[in-house]
C-alpha cells in the first residue's frame, strides 16, 4: 500500500476536517454549475488536464463516460450527477470551444 | 484560511488503519464520514497531481480525506526529473512533448525524449531481477534476465525514431479526443538492445502465428490489481523486422524511468504504442491481439476518407500500421526575428517504414519550393537531417514550410486527413520568421 508516499510529497495536513484547497480549486475549469461534480468525477484516476485539453460534442462526451464505466473502472454516476457533468463538459469543453475562444479574444 | 498554518504529522499507523478499516480511519483521524456513493472523494487538484509526482496509484483514493492537498502541488506546471524543457500536457498519466527547437540534435538526448505514459509506471525499474517472458505460440517458451539477453543474443545499437500516433492531434478541427500533442511527440535516440527477431527465432515461431502481444509492468490508472494500462502488438511480419529492438540502453546509459526502464520494445516506423515500455512479456498469437488500446477505435482510423467531424461506425475503423512521412524544422525556433535577408533552416525528416527521398522548403505559402540538402539516415529508421539557406526578398512576415517526400513518392499534405481520434497528422510544419 502506498499511502506512505503522501509524506514524501510533503503533504500539509489539517488536523481538523477542513479542506485546504489548492489555488486553482478545480484545475482552472470555469466556475459554473456542474464544475464540482465534473472535477471530482473526472480526476479520481487521471489528471483533470486530460479533460481540459478536450473539445467534444455532447454525444462524444456521453460515449467517453460510457467507456470510462465499461472499461476504465469508473463507477457509474447517478442520473442527476451524470446530467450535470455531461452538461458542464458539453458547454465548456464542447466542439465549438476553439471558435468560442477565438471569438472571445476578438472582443 | 483557518487551517493554513497547521502542520500535523501523518500518524505512524495511518497505513495500517486505512488497510483495516478505511471508513473508521477516516472518522478517527480526520473526523470525517466517508463512503456511501460519493465518487471522487477529493477536494482540490492535489490528489491526482500527487499521484503523478509519486508515480503510483493511490488505492484508497476514494477514502482520501479532504485536507490532504499539498500546497506545493497547486502549481499547474510540472517538472519531470531528468527531462529538460518538455511541455507537460498531462500530469497523470504523465504526457509531455518536446518543443521543436529543442529537438535539433541528430540524436535526441534522453532529457529531451518525449514522455507518453498510458498508466502509472512501475515503482521498481531496476535491471536486477527483471525478467522477460517469451511465450504463447512458440516452440520453447523462455524467461530471460537482462543479463541473459546480453549474453545470448547479439547486442546492437541503432538510432530509431519513435513517434506517437497522435502527434499533431491538437491541429484537428473539430478537435479530436485525446492528448492534444502539437509537434513534439517524436524523438530519435540511440537505442541499445537485442533484436526482437533474434529472440523470437530462438523461441521458435509456430506456423500459425499472426500477431505479437506485448505486456508491460505499468499499471492501470484506476489502481485495479492486474489490469493493464496498455497492451498492443504488431503483425508477425512487422515483428520480424531486424530493426525492432528489445532495448536496455538509451543513449549509452540506462533507460529513463518514464521511457520504459529497464527494458522496452522499440518498434520504429509504427505508432509509438507498438513500442511497449517496462517490457515484461511478448507472447505470440494466432489472432490479432486484443489487449487494451488494440480494440475499439484506439490507434485506428476509418478505412475510407471522411469529412471533418463525421461520425464513423466503430466497425469501419482499421488498425494503424506504418506512420506517414513527416518532417520537423528544428532551427530556427518559430517566431524568430532576423534583420538579415538569409536564414539557415534545418531539421529532421522520417517516413514510417520507408526512407525520405527529399525535403523542400517554401517561404511563400507553397507557391514555390527550395530543395534542401538531405542526409542519409545513420541506419534504417533513423531520421534524416535536412538543411538549406533561404533568402527573403524583403522585410516582412514569412512562414517557412517544410515538405518531405518519401521514397515511394508520397509527400506531406497541406491539410489534415481528419479522423475521429486525431491520428496521423503529417501535415507540414511551419515556423514564422519576422524579417526587418
Amino acid at each position: 500500500m502506498r499511502i506512505a508516499a503522501f509524506v514524501l510529497a510533503g503533504a500539509v495536513m489539517a488536523a481538523s476536517a477542513g479542506p485546504l484547497v489548492a489555488e486553482e480549486e478545480f484545475g482552472g475549469m470555469p466556475a459554473a454549475p456542474g464544475v464540482e461534480e465534473t472535477f471530482y468525477t473526472c480526476s479520481t484516476c487521471h489528471s483533470i488536464r486530460l479533460v481540459t485539453q478536450q473539445g467534444l460534442s455532447r454525444e462524444s462526451w456521453e460515449e467517453t463516460l460510457e467507456w470510462m464505466v465499461a472499461e476504465q473502472e469508473m463507477e457509474p454516476l447517478e442520473p442527476a450527477d451524470h446530467n450535470s457533468v455531461i452538461g458542464y463538459l458539453s458547454t465548456y469543453y464542447g466542439i465549438d470551444r476553439r471558435a468560442k475562444a477565438i471569438a472571445s479574444e476578438k472582443n | 484560511m483557518e487551517n493554513q498554518d497547521q502542520h500535523a504529522k501523518v500518524p505512524a499507523d495511518l497505513m495500517q488503519r486505512y488497510e483495516d478499516n478505511p471508513e473508521q480511519a477516516d472518522l478517527e483521524i480526520f473526523g470525517r464520514k466517508t463512503g456511501g456513493n460519493r465518487r471522487g472523494f477529493l477536494k482540490g487538484a492535489g490528489l491526482a497531481t500527487m499521484g503523478a509526482l509519486i508515480g503510483t496509484a493511490i488505492p484508497f483514493h476514494r477514502n482520501m480525506p479532504s485536507g490532504f492537498i499539498p500546497e506545493a502541488l497547486a502549481q499547474s506546471a510540472m517538472e519531470i526529473d531528468g527531462k529538460d524543457g518538455l511541455s507537460v500536457l498531462n500530469d497523470r498519466p504523465v504526457n509531455a512533448e518536446t518543443p521543436p527547437h529543442l529537438l535539433n540534435d541528430d540524436v535526441t538526448p534522453t532529457s529531451r525524449h518525449f514522455v507518453r505514459n498510458n498508466g502509472i509506471p512501475p515503482e521498481n525499474t531496476s535491471a536486477d531481477g527483471w525478467s522477460l517472458t517469451i511465450d504463447g505460440l512458440v516452440g520453447k517458451p523462455m524467461e530471460l534476465s537482462i543479463a541473459d539477453l546480453k549474453s545470448k543474443f547479439e547486442v546492437v545499437t541503432e538510432r530509431l525514431v519513435i513517434e506517437c500516433g497522435g502527434n499533431g492531434r491538437a491541429a484537428f478541427d473539430p478537435p479530436a479526443k485525446g492528448n492534444q500533442w502539437t509537434l513534439g511527440a517524436v524523438a530519435c535516440s540511440e537505442w541499445t538492445g537485442v533484436r526482437l527477431r533474434d529472440v523470437l527465432q530462438a523461441a521458435g515461431v509456430k506456423d500459425n502465428v499472426v500477431y505479437t502481444a506485448h505486456v508491460g509492468a505499468d499499471s492501470h490508472l484506476s489502481g485495479k490489481e492486474g489490469k493493464l494500462a496498455i497492451s498492443r502488438g504488431v503483425p508477425i511480419d512487422k515483428a520480424m523486422n531486424p530493426h525492432n529492438l528489445i532495448a536496455f540502453g538509451m543513449n549509452g546509459a540506462d533507460l529513463h524511468p518514464m521511457n520504459g526502464a529497464p527494458l522496452r520494445l522499440v518498434v520504429p516506423g509504427w505508432p509509438g504504442s507498438c513500442s511497449q515500455k517496462w517490457l515484461k512479456r511478448v507472447w505470440l498469437r494466432d489472432q490479432v491481439h486484443d489487449g487494451p488500446k488494440m480494440t475499439g477505435k484506439a490507434y485506428r482510423v476509418p478505412g475510407y476518407p471522411v469529412e471533418a467531424g463525421q461520425k464513423v461506425p466503430k466497425s469501419d475503423f482499421e488498425i494503424i500500421q506504418a506512420m506517414p512521412v513527416k518532417s520537423l524544422i528544428t532551427t530556427p525556433e518559430t517566431r524568430t526575428k532576423i534583420t538579415g535577408r538569409s536564414l539557415k533552416v534545418a531539421g529532421h525528416a522520417w517516413a514510417g517504414d520507408d526512407a525520405v527521398a527529399r525535403v523542400d522548403l517554401s517561404i511563400d505559402f507553397g507557391a514555390t519550393w527550395i530543395q534542401t540538402d538531405l542526409a542519409s539516415p545513420a541506419n534504417p529508421y533513423a531520421w534524416q537531417r535536412f538543411g538549406a539557406e533561404v533568402s527573403f526578398p524583403m522585410a516582412g512576415y514569412y512562414e517557412v514550410w517544410a515538405r518531405a517526400t518519401d521514397t515511394q513518392g508520397r509527400a506531406q499534405p497541406f491539410g489534415i486527413a481528419w479522423n475521429p481520434k486525431g491520428y496521423l497528422n503529417n501535415s507540414m510544419h511551419r515556423v514564422s520568421v519576422y524579417v526587418s
